[in-house]
């Protein structure tokens, strides 16, 4: 069954073909809780509760990309948690996941061969990026996550968080420049295909 | 060096790599970036970034996030609806179960009708025939004794003689009896005139005694049809049953069918 024929059964208060959807875009939602977010348990918060508000709103879902529509409702989520938190700052845990492992753990990096140095690079360097990110305005820290992250185009990230295209386009430019200026010392611990990529370009 | 490099040109350095630059600006960037060192370091950097970010592992979701109804608040509408679903199964299964019994019930009653009414029937033919005759045939032997009933003793036993005699004389045995069953015998002198052919105005025969008259009437054709037409009116039962049979299938197909629908939500 298609994705429109999917909406218009859970429209109609259809939950398992909801359910069809959630299972479908649930992993883009909690990466994009996730990136924007930091912390696994309130990332994993954020995603099922966007899923029951877009159950709830699912009637002013009004055609479109529904992908969009979901992570419009996620990212917004999102800011949220980022202002109330900027209201009541805390000092945040290392980030572990459900089995107390780091999240940024050279599992993402890592192939068979890696030396423990090299893993021990890579887990560096996804903390380094992660934290790159954090350290973005939540707006820039939003488009950079849609675009480069869960690979939307302009339009579609224009339509998620609600801007025109040349704002997409700006605060993308600008988001990448900071991440560039944050990364510029832990170049050396990109991995071997980044490193080639350079030279090649070079 | 990429320090000196305007926002603008890292927002068409950003806009370059996404090829999301009109003809004309990627033009003039082609031509910027091939005489310019810091703007290509710049696009260089820039590419590194992207490619790091496009690199980050995506996770996989921690656990479904598949909504329950309690999550969404449709717990009181799925319970109601389940209590709905059992009671209109039940009283689908209870209807369907009590109109086979009365439809059964009611064949075996329709069944038994018929009977009652052949039984009556053969009661009539009994009484039609009276005491018992003489079976006939050609053996003409000793008249058979056979009881009669009480208000008539002689006359039937009279009857029977005479029929006897009717056959061995010339009659048939049909003609005989035809003309016992319309009269009465009344005398012996009577006898004689049955030994003799039968004639037409013996069945005109005036008819003496009361129960006789009695029991040659309630044989007449009419008083015949009367029970039959008394089992061919259905019984204030039959009706009642026939209404409960119509109102029970009814009901049985209303609450099967909303059984089903309610069954193809929660399946």
């Amino acid at each position: 069954m298609d994705e429109a024929a999917l909406i218009q059964l859970a429209r109609k208060g259809d939950l398992d073909a909801f359910n069809r959807l959630v299972m479908a875009y649930q992993d883009m939602v909690f990466n994009q809780a996730y990136r924007m977010i930091s912390e696994f348990d309130v990332a994993e918060d954020a995603a099922q509760e966007a899923f029951i508000i877009a159950y709830r709103k699912l009637n002013t879902y009004r055609g479109g990309s529904f992908k969009a529509w979901l992570l419009r409702i996620v990212t917004n989520l999102c800011y949220d948690e980022l202002r109330r938190r900027k209201r009541r700052p805390t000092t945040p845990l290392e980030p572990v996941d459900q089995d107390d492992e780091e999240i940024e753990s050279p599992r993402w990096l890592s192939d068979p061969g890696e030396s423990p140095e090299a893993a021990a690079e890579r887990a560096e360097l996804g903390r380094a990026l992660q934290g790159c990110l954090n350290d973005l305005p939540e707006d820039f820290k939003a488009i950079v996550t849609l675009v480069d992250i869960q690979g939307m185009d302009y339009a579609e990230a224009a339509e998620v968080i609600g801007t025109p295209l040349g704002t997409v386009k700006s605060r993308l430019a600008r988001a990448r420049m900071r991440l560039r200026d944050c990364l510029q010392g832990f170049w050396e611990l990109l991995p071997p295909s980044f490193r080639l990529l350079e030279e090649s370009d070079t | 060096m990429t320090n000196r490099i305007s926002p603008r040109d890292w927002e068409a350095l950003s806009a370059y790599l996404d090829n999301q630059l009109g003809k004309q600006e990627y033009q003039q960037l082609e031509t910027r970036l091939s005489a310019e060192g810091d703007l290509q370091k710049a696009l260089d950097e820039l590419r590194k970034t992207r490619q790091l970010l496009r690199s980050i592992p995506k996770y996989r979701a921690p656990r479904s996030f598949a909504l329950t109804p309690a999550m969404v608040g449709i717990k009181n509408r799925g319970s109601s609806q389940q209590g709905a679903f059992t009671m209109l199964r039940l009283a689908s299964f209870l209807a369907t179960f009590f109109f086979l019994f009365i439809t059964v019930g009611s064949l075996i009653v329709e069944t038994n009708q018929p009977v009652q009414t052949v039984m009556m029937s053969s009661e009539i033919e009994n009484a039609r025939e009276g005491p018992p005759f003489g079976m006939g045939g050609g053996g003409g032997g000793e008249p058979v004794e056979q009881p009669a009933p009480a208000p008539l003793p002689t006359q039937e036993a009279q009857v029977s003689s005479l029929d006897q005699e009717s056959e061995i004389v010339e009659g048939g045995v049909l003609e005989a009896t035809t003309s016992v069953e319309g009269s009465v015998v009344e005398s012996p002198e009577a006898f004689q005139a049955f030994t003799a052919p039968m004639e037409p105005q013996t069945v005109d025969q005036p008819v003496a005694g009361e129960e006789p008259v009695q029991k040659a009437n309630s044989l007449q054709p009419g008083a015949e049809t009367e029970p039959e037409t008394e089992t061919k009116e259905p019984s204030p039962i039959l009706l009642i049953l026939r209404v409960v049979q119509v109102t029970l299938a009814i009901l049985a197909l209303i609450t099967g069918v909303g059984a089903f629908l309610l069954r193809r939500k929660f399946l």
